[in-house]
């Protein structure tokens, strides 16, 4: 605070401590730093499939159903996605839908996303600071990407049986 | 649906018609009969049994009557020979007699006269009366005897007639209660699939239910992981609420004009 004219000036400062100066300098640092890399998408499985004793229980409900006319014989299998395997679990995952949108994304906006990508690092920048690729960190499969390999596709569905 | 195998032939029906493998079975082709396919073809057959029974007739019983039976049947084949022989053992006891009657009447020198003559006439009339009764007798006896016998079939035929209706319902009662029972275990098939069908529903749910929370904790892992950076930038914040901040505070003034006149002038 300050004063001045004719009747003189008066200052006053509040000194903040070195120590603390230091480390808050450097978290406001760190947290520019961490808005760069961007969302971290999750390609682990979500939803757990259905069981082989679920299954069964439903192709035996179907089947008596079609035991008394109710419906033709199916398979209830049919129209489901067919579940992949996670270190021995059956499951579903929505990362391949994730970058299927990116891409859809990409192929119709490409401006767009292509500004929003740069203001984000990618996983093939090669590091935190590093400068920003031409479509920031998530590149659609048919560019390949680095966390996935090759392009990707969307989950397949297994036709009925019979 | 096909309903070859099943119940009714003790067959096996294929998994193409809903069988499910035999417990134990190593692919060996046997496979345990779908018990919704038993149900089904129990109830069915119940219903066909039960609606046959419905329908049933039992034997019409129709009352024989004597005097619409044909006797002829019942008469002695030989009673024409019997009455025939009757009546030529009473002629020729009759002869014998007017034999004798003239006999006496030669001893007696009265042959051919009027006596004699009454007297073998009385003897014809006596036979003749004796062979007609002799005749009606038998022809009466035969009549009476064949009407008896053929009553006796009449009784005996509503006899067999009424047992087999008897035993035509108690086939066709054991037919409605065969046909009840069936679909008593056709219906007790379909609860016993039911609870099983639910048991399987609810382990494979929980064994879901498993897998998901196995998912849930990875997943949240993944978001810890990838969200730590985010929450080790409040660290700092969190260790100066805790701990006090010294604060230096400086103050340094300026004097100004007005501050040497009153210095000067001692104001």
């Amino acid at each position: 605070m300050s004063g001045g004219g004719k009747g003189g000036k008066q200052k006053t400062e509040v000194e903040i401590p070195s120590w603390i100066q230091g480390p808050a300098s450097r978290n406001l640092q760190r947290a520019e730093q961490l808005a760069q890399v961007g969302y971290m998408p999750y390609y682990g499985p979500s939803v757990a499939a259905f069981t082989p004793m679920q299954t069964q229980a439903m192709q035996s409900t179907a089947d008596a159903a079609a035991a008394f006319g109710l419906a033709p014989q199916m398979d209830v299998t049919a129209g489901m996605p067919e579940a992949q395997d996670f270190g021995g679990i059956q499951g579903y995952g929505t990362g391949q839908m994730f970058e299927q949108a990116l891409s859809e994304l990409a192929a119709n906006q490409p401006a767009q996303a292509a500004s929003f990508n740069r203001l984000f690092t990618g996983p093939q920048a090669g590091g935190l600071l590093a400068p920003t690729g031409p479509m920031g960190g998530y590149l659609p499969p048919q560019f390949g990407n680095p966390v996935l390999g090759g392009g990707s596709s969307m989950p397949s569905f297994r036709g009925g049986r019979s | 649906m096909g309903t070859t195998g099943g119940i009714y032939s003790g067959g096996i029906v294929p998994p193409s018609q809903g069988g499910a493998p035999a417990p134990g079975g190593k692919g060996g082709g046997q496979v345990a009969p779908n018990v919704f396919q038993q149900a089904q073809q129990g109830q069915t057959g119940a219903m066909l049994g039960t609606a046959a029974g419905m329908g049933y007739q039992p034997a019409q019983v129709q009352a024989g009557q004597i005097g619409q039976t044909d006797l002829t049947p019942y008469f002695n084949p030989f009673e024409q020979t019997v009455v025939q022989q009757s009546l030529g053992d009473i002629e020729q006891a009759r002869q014998m007699q007017a034999n004798q009657l003239a006999s006496q009447a030669q001893r007696a020198g009265a042959f051919g006269g009027s006596r004699s003559a009454i007297l073998e006439s009385q003897a014809n009339e006596a036979a003749m009366q004796q062979a007609a009764r002799t005749a009606a007798n038998l022809r009466l006896g035969g009549f009476q005897q064949a009407q008896q016998m053929a009553g006796q079939d009449i009784a005996n035929t509503m006899r067999a007639d009424l047992a087999n209706q008897s035993a035509g319902l108690a086939g066709a009662g054991q037919r409605l209660a065969a046909a009840g029972q069936l679909g008593g275990l056709a219906q007790q098939s379909f609860g016993m699939g039911r609870n099983l069908q639910q048991d399987m529903a609810q382990q494979g749910a929980l064994q879901q239910m498993l897998n998901q929370q196995i998912f849930d904790q990875a997943r949240g892992q993944f978001e810890g992981y990838s969200s730590f950076p985010e929450r080790s930038l409040g660290f700092l914040a969190s260790a100066l609420g805790a701990a006090p901040v010294p604060q230096t505070q400086t103050t340094t003034r300026t004097p100004g004009l007005f501050d040497y006149l009153s210095l000067a002038f001692g104001g």
